[in-house]
């Protein structure tokens, strides 16, 4: 039964209009009547900073004592408390993991807003004693169904493989799938990889991919806090199907100059940071200085893999020049190559180009606003030489424009908008065999805006409804414009326990050239949905508990169901040159995730679990594909012996993934020239297969070690980390070469050391 | 304790760290290969038969037993008629791999009259049954023009002593309106027909001239592909002149050299034809993002290709002047 098929809303669709004049009325109705009925009220403000660098300090936890009320800072370190009582003395106490907690005595203002200036002072990262946090009493009632929250130095202590790495540490999360300790490549909640909108600050980010996928490029050194949305997620958020991940950059050390630099088995990195008059600069870069270890995730085979990765970003805020505002300009630049030096090879190479200037601006009622100018590019080409393959180029151009606010009334709710403009410009040339080639794309403009309404009043409920309209869709057949609706509900009903849920419909007019079934992806080729395709559709129920049983324990149970339709196929049945290179397909996915945490210094527990479905519909035919791992494990165990000295493991446990297996061979006929007299003499041995994907490979489990030591003299930390990956050499099974039956396995028990030194 | 503990530590990791026994292969599908392809321009038609088979490893070559499927009744219906393909062998050509005779089926009695349906059945000996149909296309039905663009040309002479950028372009149609001819794929050949003398005995060989050669894929010739909805073909002048250059190349003797004729076929391919040769073809000449090669069957009950094909041909003469300009001989 094709379930896709029976329970798209369709008429949702088509009603996109009236959805969005609905939902916009409800919410205008919404914040009018809120502001009806008001007491006289006060707004609390704050930025909360590190006191030796200036670097705002993501998901800060902030306490007012006396109303028993929390708040989390934001990505950039700004939270704002409406609704305090004014003309009275509070306490605000501010407490971050690794820094001394502080406390303020405020008084608020009636109808004014109060800003407050928070620096921390980070702890020494030798002494053992780590403040607590107040993070419970901060998430009453945010609607934060399924995203992860992220501070990088939380990804720190755990092992991390060759080196630290942003995509693989999601693969610890329940519902991420990965491709394989090959791979950083992740799919999320049984959806495609190209379903992950990528995001460096505002910019997407579209292969952002070292070495075969093996690691990202996205450097976690020049990496504040990580947002990662694994379905359900706001109206701010478009263009893709499943996840968002947005990476939020550092703005560099506002007080001192610093410099750090970094060896792993791989690269060798720098990094430069310091003030400019007004602001901050970070200057960072990668390189990779051997394939030592790259050849260990190709079954010893070499490879011949060069990369790097650069990036810059320049903050600027003076009063003076505009009050209250900041300005910065950032710039991303990855090349990747693979250079066989052997004709009989092919030969790649892609690279990622981003830049962006965002003018962030605080007003002095509460409310924020941003505005984004960007440039986001890709090229990516597979050269063939004489191996027989064809040669692909593709190059990918996208020029966005945004405007963003957010504004908190009195009553705590919140009002927020926006509009984008992205002119993406796509070019697939794909080349024959005759060495011709062709250009198979094409450019459009996605105009969209969005609008939603968080409310925030009671302290038990929290609601998140909005939605997004697509006035111009880039390319594709189907409706012109296309509106997206979200909603999202956190119910509190004993305050240890949550009840939340979210609900959305997702548009996605790009798709990658992608053969799922190929075990290396190297570079996914980026097109608009072409022409005569609708554009990919997705929409997603989400439901879940919350429970926090005591201080140092938290427990997430979710369940979903996510039904997706016109998904971009490569067409197999492509006999002739005018047939479709693509086809439509349907999927569905639905699962249950659980996670628990536990938080005693010196002991962090982390156990996750998740059962995932996930099947797609080409063509009548229902199969799953190969990220439909169905039971997962993740186990994390760290210990702070104090001192500086850390441990840990990591413990993962898939059930295999789907595979196609041999079921025999027959003798085909071949036809070389019509002509001849082939019938009688002509045939080869041809593969049967059995139905797609029905076998599984083994289970996959792997155990990873982690030590690391810290060490500070004076200004001068080194951070010298030991891990022991794959520790008791399990064979992980990556897939068997048909034509050898040759078994590849994944990664071998692999000692790796990293050390890092920061001035 | 320790004395527990640590072997069982010992024994759990080095339990765990094993490798799955796996298996990439599952049980053998029992699939039938037929394969039948009408020849429009002979009466003798054949067909095979044979099963899918497995091998211990991964090689299929390893398989040296030949998987024919002997002693079914194979029958292909045409124009109220059945034809009963006899079943028979000859010697095998290429003994690499199989070395008993090749078996096949054969119907040598089977004239096409005119266009029409035409279908087979093959009932194994087991009482499976397969089937495919078609249609049939008379290339009686068929028209040939031929147009000859700078300077004037001369009717069904090909004007070899002419210069510049001429082409020559072939435009074909149906007669009458003809069921199915919608469903028809075209494909052409030229090929110049000539002796060498050798010893004073002419052997005969033929060469297939190409539509063009090009210059920027470093003078590569190109050749016509299959396709739908065609009605024309452009030939190149320079193609046709450099065709009957290469014929006598390095060869200083070009006397020994006659040429008799070209000959300009149109190859009429039913779709499922098609289908099935430009999976194969297609495949690595255009441009697809598709990664696999695809496969194609309409063969009900099992796997393989009932497909028809058919041949226009029209003969083209050279002027003898222009041929004995070049150095050789005409008939």
């Amino acid at each position: 039964m094709d379930h896709s098929k029976r329970n798209f809303p369709d008429k949702i669709r088509g009603n996109k209009t009236f959805l969005f004049l609905f939902t916009a009325l409800l919410i205008i109705f919404i914040s009018s009547f809120t502001n009806l009925y008001g007491q006289p009220k006060g707004v609390l403000r704050g930025f909360v900073a590190d006191s030796l660098s200036g670097e705002a300090l993501p998901y800060a936890n902030v306490y007012i004592k006396e109303l028993e009320r929390g708040a989390n800072t934001d990505n950039r370190g700004f939270f704002v408390m409406a609704s305090v009582p004014p003309e009275k003395k509070l306490t605000v106490s501010i407490s971050y993991v690794g820094y001394k907690s502080k406390q303020y005595i405020v008084r608020v203002d009636p109808y004014r807003v109060k800003d407050l200036r928070v620096e921390l002072i980070p702890i020494n990262i030798q002494l053992q004693t780590i403040e607590k946090t107040s993070q419970r009493v901060a998430k009453e009632n945010a609607t934060d169904l399924s995203l992860q929250r992220i501070a990088i130095r939380d990804l720190e202590t755990l092992p991390r493989g060759v080196e630290l790495d942003i995509f693989r540490s999601l693969q610890n999360l329940p519902g991420v799938q990965s491709g394989g300790d090959v791979s950083a490549r992740y799919y999320v909640r049984g959806s495609t990889s190209n379903q992950n909108l990528v995001l460096l600050d505002n910019v997407t980010i579209y292969n952002p991919f070292h070495a075969l996928g093996i690691f990202s490029s996205i450097d976690p050194d020049m990496v504040n806090s990580v947002e990662f949305y694994k379905g359900g997620f706001p109206a701010e958020y478009s263009t893709r199907l499943s996840s968002v991940l947005k990476v939020v950059t550092r703005d560099g050390n506002k007080n001192d100059f610093s410099a750090k630099a970094s060896l792993s088995l791989l690269t060798a990195k720098m990094m430069l940071e310091g003030p400019i008059p007004h602001g901050s600069f970070i200057l960072s870069g990668r390189k990779n200085y051997s394939d030592f270890i790259l050849k260990k995730f190709r079954n010893s085979n070499s490879l011949p893999a060069d990369f790097y990765d650069l990036f810059a970003k320049l903050n600027y805020s003076n009063d003076e020049f505009v009050k209250d505002a900041k300005f910065t300009i950032s710039a991303f630049s990855s090349q990747d190559q693979i250079q066989n030096n052997n004709l009989q090879l092919e030969d790649f190479k892609w690279s990622n180009q981003a830049f962006d200037i965002n003018y962030f601006q605080i007003s002095d009622s509460p409310l924020f606003y941003q505005v984004d100018v960007s440039s986001s590019s890709f090229n990516g080409e597979r050269i063939p030489n004489l191996s027989g393959a064809k040669g692909v180029n593709n190059e990918v151009s996208d020029v966005t424009m945004r405007m963003d606010f957010n504004y908190v009334y009195d009553s705590k709710n919140e009002l927020s908008g926006g509009f984008k403009i992205t002119e993406i410009h796509t070019k697939l040339f794909l080349e024959n065999f005759r060495g011709q080639s062709t250009d198979i794309g094409s450019h459009g403009v996605n105009i969209s805006a969005f609008l939603k309404y968080k409310l925030l009043q009671w302290s038990n409920l929290g609601v998140d409804i909005g939605g997004r309209v697509n006035a111009t869709r880039l390319a594709g057949g189907g409706p012109a414009a296309f509106y997206e609706p979200r909603a999202s509900l956190t119910y509190r009903f004993i305050p240890q326990m949550a009840f939340k849920a979210s609900w959305g419909i997702y548009m996605q007019d790009l798709v990658t050239v992608s053969d799922e079934n190929e075990v290396v992806t190297i570079f996914e080729p980026w097109i608009i949905t072409p022409s005569y395709l609708n554009p990919s559709s997705a929409i997603h129920y989400i439901a879940g508990f919350e429970a926090n049983p005591s201080q140092n324990l938290s427990l997430t149970l979710e369940g979903y169901y996510k039904i997706m339709k016109d998904l971009a196929i490569v067409n197999d049945q492509k006999y002739f040159p005018t047939d479709n290179d693509f086809i439509p397909g349907s999927g569905t996915a639905y699962g249950l995730e659980f996670q628990t945490k536990f938080h005693e210094l010196p002991v962090d527990i982390n156990l996750s679990y998740s059962l995932l479905y996930s099947f797609k519909d080409v063509n009548g035919v229902r199969y799953s594909p190969r990220y439909d791992s169905r039971h997962n494990v993740n186990l994390s165990f760290e210990y702070d012996f104090g001192s500086g000295w850390s441990a840990s493991a990591v413990w993962n446990y898939s059930t295999g993934m789907p595979f196609t297996q041999i079921a025999g061979y027959y003798d085909k006929l071949q036809i070389d020239d019509l002509t001849s007299n082939y019938l009688l003499n002509s045939y080869y041995p041809f593969l049967i297969l059995s139905d797609q994907n029905i076998g599984r490979l083994p289970d996959y489990h792997r155990l990873d070690l982690n030590l690391s030591k810290k060490i500070q003299m004076g200004n001068l930390k080194i951070y010298a980390d030991l891990s022991l990956l794959n520790a008791y050499n399990r064979k992980n099974l990556f897939y068997f070469r048909r034509d050898t039956g040759e078994r590849v396995d994944m990664l071998p028990f692999l000692p790796s050391a990293s050390i890092k030194v920061e001035l | 304790m320790k004395k527990i503990v640590i072997p069982l530590l010992i024994s759990s990791i080095v339990l765990i760290s094993c490798e799955d026994q796996v298996n990439p292969k599952t049980d053998l599908k029992d699939i039938t290969v037929l394969n039948c392809i009408i020849r429009g321009d002979t009466s003798v038609q054949t067909a095979t038969l044979s099963h899918s088979y497995s091998v211990s490893g991964f090689d299929p070559y390893e398989n040296k037993t030949d998987p024919c499927i002997k002693g079914a009744d194979i029958k292909i219906y045409y124009n109220n008629s059945a034809y009963a393909l006899k079943d028979t062998s000859i010697t095998r050509v290429d003994t690499g791999r199989y070395n008993t005779p090749f078996n096949f089926y054969y119907s040598n009695n089977l004239a096409f009259i005119n266009s029409g349906p035409i279908s087979i059945t093959a009932i194994l000996p087991n009482r499976d049954i397969l089937h495919a149909s078609s249609f049939f296309i008379d290339p009686g039905d068929l028209y040939i023009e031929y147009k000859y663009t700078s300077p004037s040309g001369v009717q069904f002479y090909l004007p070899m002593n002419s210069q510049g950028d001429a082409t020559y372009k072939f435009t074909w149609g149906f007669l009458h309106n003809v069921e199915y001819s919608e469903n028809i794929y075209f494909s052409t050949e030229m090929i110049i027909y000539y002796y060498v003398l050798n010893n004073g005995q002419k052997v005969k060989y033929s060469k297939r001239v190409p539509l063009y050669y090009a210059s920027t894929l470093g003078n590569k010739p190109i050749f016509p592909e299959i396709q739908k909805d065609i009605n024309y073909v452009v030939y190149d002048t320079a193609a046709i002149r450099k065709s009957l250059d290469d014929i006598s190349l390095n060869d200083p003797q070009k006397s020994n050299y006659i040429i008799e004729k070209a000959v300009l076929r149109i190859l009429l391919l039913d779709e499922n034809l098609a289908a099935y040769y430009s999976a194969q073809k297609t495949f690595l000449d255009e441009f697809s993002i598709r990664i696999n090669q695809p496969d194609f069957t309409n063969i009900t009950g099992g796997v393989g290709v009932f497909g028809v094909y058919t041949v226009k041909s029209q003969d083209l003469y050279f002027y003898d002047n222009y041929i004995q300009s070049l150095g050789y001989s005409t008939l």
